[in-house]
C-alpha cells in the first residue's frame, strides 16, 4: 500500500506552505521503504508516517529550514548499532534511511502536488518525479499514465502513484460497521450500498465516501465503475446472488462473499459457475482464517484478505 | 558519516557509557532538578562550591537518554574548579550556539552532532539549563549576603 491519499487530500490546503518528505533510499531493515511520502505543514504537523518513531519530529524541525531557505535538503539517518544507542530516534531497526525534503509552496505551484491529488480524486494513476539533488531549486512533476515501478537514480526518483482501493460494501447491517471503520483506517475509498434508508443513515457510516440506497436488481454498470473490491454481505441470498452476478459481469477485481462454502456454491451454481473458474477473484467464505469470531475479528479478516489480494495483484504496470 | 564525526560520536558514547559525575555522592550546597517532558529526561544536578564561588564538586543523577547523560558528563568534566559565574557564561555560550546551529569548540565539540538531530537539542541542553538554575540560586544567595552586610 502507498500513502493514505484521502488523509493527505483532507490535510492539503492550496494556499498553505508545506514540506514534502520522501524516502529516497534505505539500507537494512526500515519501517517504510523508498517512495514513501509525508507532508509537513508549516506548524510542524505531519500527515503520513515515515519511521513510526520520533524521527518525524526531527524531520519536522529540519523542514523549518527547508521552508525558510526554499531549498531541497537531503537527510541521512544512519542508525545502526552505536548511533542508534546514542541518538535513539526510534528506528531501532539497524537501518539507514535517506530522505529528501522539498518545499511545496503556492509560489512553486506546490511542485505539481495538487495535480497529483486531483488525479487521485479522479482515480488516475501515474508517477511523481522528484529531483533528489541536494540544495538545489526544488523540482517535481506528476505524470498521468499507468503506474510504473519505483525508479531511483542519482538525480531523480519516480514514485508510482496508485489511487486508494475503492471498496463497495453491500449491506449496511451492524456487521458492516467494523468493516467500514477498518477500511477507513486503511485509507480506502468506501462505498456503502443498502436498500434501507434508515440503515444507511446511521452515524457510524458517516465516514463512508459514498452511500447509495440501491436494490441489487437496480445496480447498473455505472455503480461498479472504478470499484476495486466488493464485499457482498446483504444477508439475503437473492440479493447476494444478483450482486455477485453483476460484480462478475463488471469484472470487479476482488469479490468477497459472506457466508459458508455451501452458500457460495449455491450462488455460483445458480449462475452456472464453478468456484475454480473464479479463483483469485471470488473469495467465499470472505476473509482470511485468522481465528476470531466477533464481528470485529471477521471484519479484520476481510480487510486483511483484501489487502493481501491487492498486494499480490500488483496494480503497477 | 565522516571520520571526525565518527570520532566525536564515539566520544559521546564514551561519556554515555562511563559518565563523569553520575550518581556520585557529594557534599552539595546547591541542587536543582529539571525535566524534559517531551523526551522523558529527568535530571538532578548537585554542586558543592566554596566561598570563592568555585565548583569543587559537581554531580548528576536521574533517568535520561544517552545524549542528555553524555552532555551532563561533559558538563561535570568541564566545569570542575571553575567559578559559577564562569559556568554561567559557558551555559550561555552552549545554549545560544546550539540553538543557532553554530559550532562549539574544545571539549564541547562532540555536542556539535546535535545539529544533525535537532529533536535532541533539548536533551543536550537539559543538564546545562539545570545548572543554570543553580547559578541563579547562587546569585540570589550572593545578593542576600550583600544586602545583609549593608543592613548590618
Amino acid at each position: 500500500m502507498q500513502e493514505n491519499w484521502l488523509e493527505l487530500q483532507a490535510a492539503f490546503n492550496k494556499n498553505a506552505c508545506y514540506v514534502l518528505a520522501t524516502i529516497t533510499d534505505t539500507q537494512g531493515p526500515t519501517y517504510r521503504k523508498p517512495g514513501t511520502m509525508m507532508l509537513i505543514a508549516a506548524d510542524g504537523k505531519c500527515t503520513g508516517l515515515l519511521s513510526g518513531g520520533c524521527l518525524e519530529v526531527d524531520i519536522a524541525l529540519h523542514a523549518q529550514d527547508v521552508l525558510l531557505l526554499n531549498k531541497t535538503k537531503r537527510l541521512t539517518y544512519d542508525l545502526k548499532a552505536d548511533a542508534e544507542l546514542l541518538w535513539g530516534l526510534g528506528l531501532g531497526c539497524d537501518g539507514v534511511i535517506t530522505l529528501l525534503l522539498q518545499p511545496l509552496t503556492p509560489t512553486n505551484d506546490h511542485l505539481d502536488f495538487i495535480h497529483l491529488l486531483s488525479a487521485i480524486s479522479m482515480r488516475k494513476p501515474g508517477y511523481y518525479q522528484q529531483n533528489i539533488t541536494d540544495n538545489k531549486i526544488p523540482f517535481a512533476r506528476f505524470v498521468e499514465q499507468e503506474a510504473p515501478c519505483l525508479a531511483v537514480d542519482n538525480n531523480k526518483i519516480n514514485i508510482p502513484i496508485i489511487p486508494p482501493i475503492s471498496i463497495a460494501i453491500c449491506g449496511a447491517g451492524p456487521d458492516a460497521e467494523p468493516l467500514v471503520n477498518l477500511s477507513q483506517q486503511l485509507g480506502w475509498k468506501i462505498h456503502l450500498w443498502d436498500h434501507r434508508k434508515q440503515y444507511l443513515a446511521q452515524s457510524c457510516f458517516n465516514v463512508c465516501h459514498h452511500k447509495l440506497k440501491i436494490r441489487a436488481e437496480q445496480a447498473t454498470s455505472d455503480n461498479f465503475k472504478d470499484l476495486d473490491a466488493i464485499v457482498i454481505m446483504s444477508h439475503n441470498l437473492v440479493n447476494d446472488s444478483q450482486f455477485l452476478a453483476k460484480s462478475l459481469a463488471e469484472n470487479v477485481n476482488y469479490i468477497g462473499l459472506l457466508g459458508p462454502i455451501s452458500r457460495r456454491d449455491k450462488i455460483l451454481n445458480e449462475h452456472k459457475i464453478k468456484s475454480d473458474d473464479v479463483e483469485g477473484q471470488v473469495y467465499g467464505p470472505v476473509g482470511l482464517q485468522l481465528g476470531g469470531r466477533s464481528p470485529q475479528a471477521i471484519a479484520l479478516s476481510i480487510v486483511a484478505e483484501v489487502q493481501q489480494h491487492f498486494t499480490n495483484t500488483s496494480r503497477i504496470q | 558519516m565522516n571520520k571526525s564525526n565518527t570520532m566525536y560520536q564515539r566520544e559521546l558514547l564514551k561519556h554515555h557509557q562511563f559518565p563523569v559525575g553520575f550518581n556520585q555522592t557529594i557534599n552539595a550546597n546547591f541542587q536543582a532538578f529539571d525535566e524534559n517532558a517531551f523526551c522523558g529526561d529527568e535530571i538532578s544536578v548537585e554542586v558543592n562550591c566554596n566561598k570563592k564561588g568555585e565548583i569543587e564538586q559537581i554531580s548528576f543523577k536521574g533517568d535520561s537518554c544517552a545524549i542528555c547523560r553524555a552532555s551532563a558528563s561533559i558538563m561535570c568534566q568541564l566545569l570542575k574548579n571553575i567559578t559559577l559565574t564562569s559556568a554561567d557564561s559557558t551555559i550561555l555560550n552552549i545554549t545560544s550556539t546550539l540553538k543557532a546551529k553554530g559550532d562549539l569548540h574544545g571539549d564541547l565539540i562532540p555536542l556539535n552532532g546535535i545539529k544533525q538531530y535537532p529533536v535532541r537539542l533539548q536533551c543536550a541542553l537539559l543538564p546545562w539549563t539545570t545548572l543554570g538554575n543553580i547559578v541563579q540560586q547562587y546569585k540570589c544567595q550572593i545578593e542576600e549576603v550583600a544586602s545583609c552586610k549593608k543592613i548590618g
